[in-house]
């Protein structure tokens, strides 16, 4: 298939998008552990921050970036006619 | 395409038709046996009944979704629901190693513990964005294949292969040892015979049907678990805070 212009603008913003949840999920899954003992020091709603992270907060967010991922990249989809129309 | 959309939603909502009436099921099923616990049926009946009531249940799924055709068979069809192909992930999220053996883990570990909930949750990350996609555009069936495909020549295959082969040990050993303890507590055989009965209900489960059997059945485990997992931390939050909502309040006992 021959590569567009506009092809080639889909892919950068898909790349984009990617690396930019991608670094998100660095901070909250390697930052966040790295740091665990000096976060442990701040009280979050009852909780040890870092505890807190590690038992939900991570989860959540890692939930939230699948979430995001997959509605930007079916707009990006359907903006570029590149959308395999097979959801319901 | 309006064809193809209408008839994926005739099919959505033929499945949450049937879901419902299995919840529905479910929920029966078990009000009877605690009726008949309190009639004075003994604890290994309930056991029994119990255990072989949901393997004849995900048998009989396994069996109806069998099929011969190579994309029904490792892919289902690419035509799950998002709301069902979510529902059989979380089953294998919450599947035996998470039930038996993450509350002991904790508890031993603390929260060094946790880095097995962040690695296995954050990994759904990771294939959500980097290849799931991918997988899915170059219509292939495994990661191995598309890695083969997508990179050319054996070596990134190989690599796939190791990788996959890595993971999966580690899962299916918790797993199938998860599977022994449970057979063997319920029907009283010893361990190793429990690990061959417990293979023998699985294979008969995801044999015949590939992908298509084990998503379905994933989606009827999932509602029995996410009902076993919520009921026991709910009570134990509102023993203990008056809550019962156990993510807002768990942290006061720490």
């Amino acid at each position: 298939m021959q590569q567009t212009e506009k092809h080639r603008e889909y892919w950068r913003r898909n790349l984009k998008i990617t690396g930019i949840l991608l670094a998100i999920w660095f901070v909250v899954t390697y930052v966040m552990a790295w740091f665990a003992i000096p976060l442990a020091e701040i009280n979050f709603f009852g909780w040890p921050l870092s505890f807190y992270m590690a038992a939900q907060g991570s989860l959540i967010i890692y939930v939230i970036i699948i979430w995001f991922y997959a509605r930007y990249m079916r707009k990006l989809d359907l903006e570029y006619g590149v959308d395999e129309g097979d959801q319901a | 395409m309006s064809t193809t959309v209408s008839a994926n939603r005739a099919f959505f909502n033929q499945l949450r038709k049937y879901y419902t009436w299995y919840t529905g099921g479910f929920i029966a099923f078990v009000i009877v046996l605690a009726i008949l616990e309190q009639m004075g049926l003994p604890r290994v009946w309930i056991g029994y009944s119990f255990l072989f009531a949901t393997i004849a249940l995900y048998a009989g799924i396994g069996i109806m979704s069998r099929t011969a055709e190579v994309a029904e068979y490792y892919v289902a069809g690419r035509r799950v629901p998002a709301l069902f192909n979510g529902m059989a992930t979380g089953a294998d999220w919450m599947s035996a190693a998470s039930f038996i053996g993450m509350a002991g883990t904790l508890y031993l570990l603390g929260f060094d513990g946790l880095g097995f909930v962040v690695g296995w949750t954050g990994g759904y990350v990771l294939v959500a964005l980097l290849l799931a996609p991918y997988l899915r555009k170059f219509g292939q069936f495994t990661i191995p294949d598309f890695l083969g495909a997508r990179y050319g020549g054996n070596i990134a295959r190989s690599i796939g292969i190791f990788a996959a082969i890595l993971c999966s040990f580690t899962y299916v050993v918790a797993q199938i040892y998860g599977v022994g303890i449970i057979t063997s507590f319920f029907i009283g055989v010893p361990f190793e015979i429990g690990v061959f009965l417990g293979l023998a209900g699985i294979l008969v489960c995801s044999f015949l049907g590939g992908m298509r059997a084990v998503t379905w059945t994933q989606v009827a485990q999932y509602i029995i678990l996410i009902i076993a997992y919520l009921i026991p931390v709910i009570w134990l939050s509102v023993k203990i805070t008056g809550i019962p909502i156990p993510q807002l309040v768990y942290g006061q006992v720490l």
